[in-house]
């Protein structure tokens, strides 16, 4: 992927160096004398890419940074240094940040009845006040668990679908009334195992 | 003594006029001015909102979004990166988080928009460092040029 960039981009490093090697290769063969003073090239526009020169970490230092911050982060999750914690869940077919003794309303029927308890299970990110932990796109089963209860189910107030066209004559009315259920958050757990 | 004609002079023109007219009337009765009284009036105006109200459920949803992506963008510039870098570095980093839940998270966790904001800005530069290659051709390929070198 990386080097099938480089090969479009113009003259930049690499390309640049092949000219250079051909070019001098060439010359070599020509047996001429003493050693010609490098070519210099001149600074267009495309001498060097167009975002800012970016130098990344060492990777070895960052490897150990990482282990630390992980370390620190496991330490906090068995001992249990965390207060109150909020999670992203996909749901329904929407996504919702969620914390404990939440209410949700869910504009659809759910398979369940009233004071079912239900565990909620593609977690996006659960995070506290010191740490997130953010899924790649979802968090591990076995690392987080969303449960809530089906307080309520309803329906919705009778919305009314009005269509008119003016001097036309057609009028239609339809009233759409929808199944709603509510559902309170109970708890949001983190396993004290981290891969 | 029965006058059986009287029911044949007056004859009732429809029993229910005061409910359908009510059944308008009772949308209307928050409206300001004659429009909360007077039938005619009070039709238009139903009409109305009724119209507005149907087209405006699909309109809701672009102006959040777009609400949200206003957000968005905020939050990220304050921590020194655009909205589409933000978002694009996001994706590839395979973090689906939505706008909704972005915008969210900007508001009541700023922390953690930190921290994905940093997140997307080590993996642009990630890019930046990939796109300028290493020096090295693909896996299986032979090139005289690399050879050479």
């Amino acid at each position: 992927m990386a080097s099938s960039c480089a090969r479009f981009l113009g003259s930049w490093s690499r390309v640049r160096a092949a000219v250079s090697l051909l070019s001098s290769a060439a010359r070599h063969q020509h047996s001429q004398s003493g050693v010609l003073p490098p070519r210099k090239e001149a600074v267009t526009s495309l001498s060097k890419p167009p975002w800012p020169e970016v130098k990344l970490p060492d990777p070895a230092e960052e490897a150990k940074h990482h282990i630390e911050v992980v370390q620190n982060v496991k330490t906090l999750i068995s001992t249990g240094a965390y207060g109150r914690l909020f999670a992203v869940v996909h749901f329904a077919s929407r996504q919702w940040k969620v914390t404990n003794e939440d209410l949700i309303l869910i504009e659809n029927h759910i398979e369940a009845d009233c004071g079912d308890r239900i565990r909620l299970e593609k977690v996006l990110l659960v995070g506290g006040n010191d740490f997130t932990l953010i899924g790649r796109p979802l968090l591990g089963r076995d690392l987080v668990r969303v449960e809530a209860t089906v307080v309520e189910k309803t329906e919705s107030w009778p919305k009314i679908n009005f269509r008119f066209k003016r001097r036309k004559r057609y009028r239609r009315t339809k009233i759409i009334v929808q199944p709603q259920t509510v559902l309170r958050i109970n708890t949001i757990e983190i396993a004290p195992a981290l891969a | 003594m029965v006058f059986l004609s009287l029911s044949r002079w007056i004859r009732s023109r429809g029993p229910d006029r005061y409910w359908r007219v009510q059944e308008v009337l009772k949308h209307a009765r928050h409206f300001r001015g004659r429009k909360n009284r007077c039938y005619s009036l009070a039709l238009r105006a139903v009409r109305r909102a009724f119209l507005y109200s149907t087209k405006a459920r699909r309109l809701k949803k672009r102006n959040m979004r777009t609400l949200w992506i206003n957000r968005i963008a905020a939050a990220a510039r304050e921590h020194g990166l655009k909205y589409p870098m933000l978002i694009s570095n996001l994706v590839k980093c395979q973090v689906e988080l939505n706008r909704k839940v972005l915008s969210d998270l900007a508001i009541y966790e700023p922390k953690t928009f930190k921290s994905l904001a940093a997140l997307a800005k080590r993996r642009r530069e990630e890019g930046f460092h990939d796109a300028l290659g290493d020096g090295r051709e693909p896996n299986g390929v032979f090139s005289r040029i690399v050879h050479s070198s």
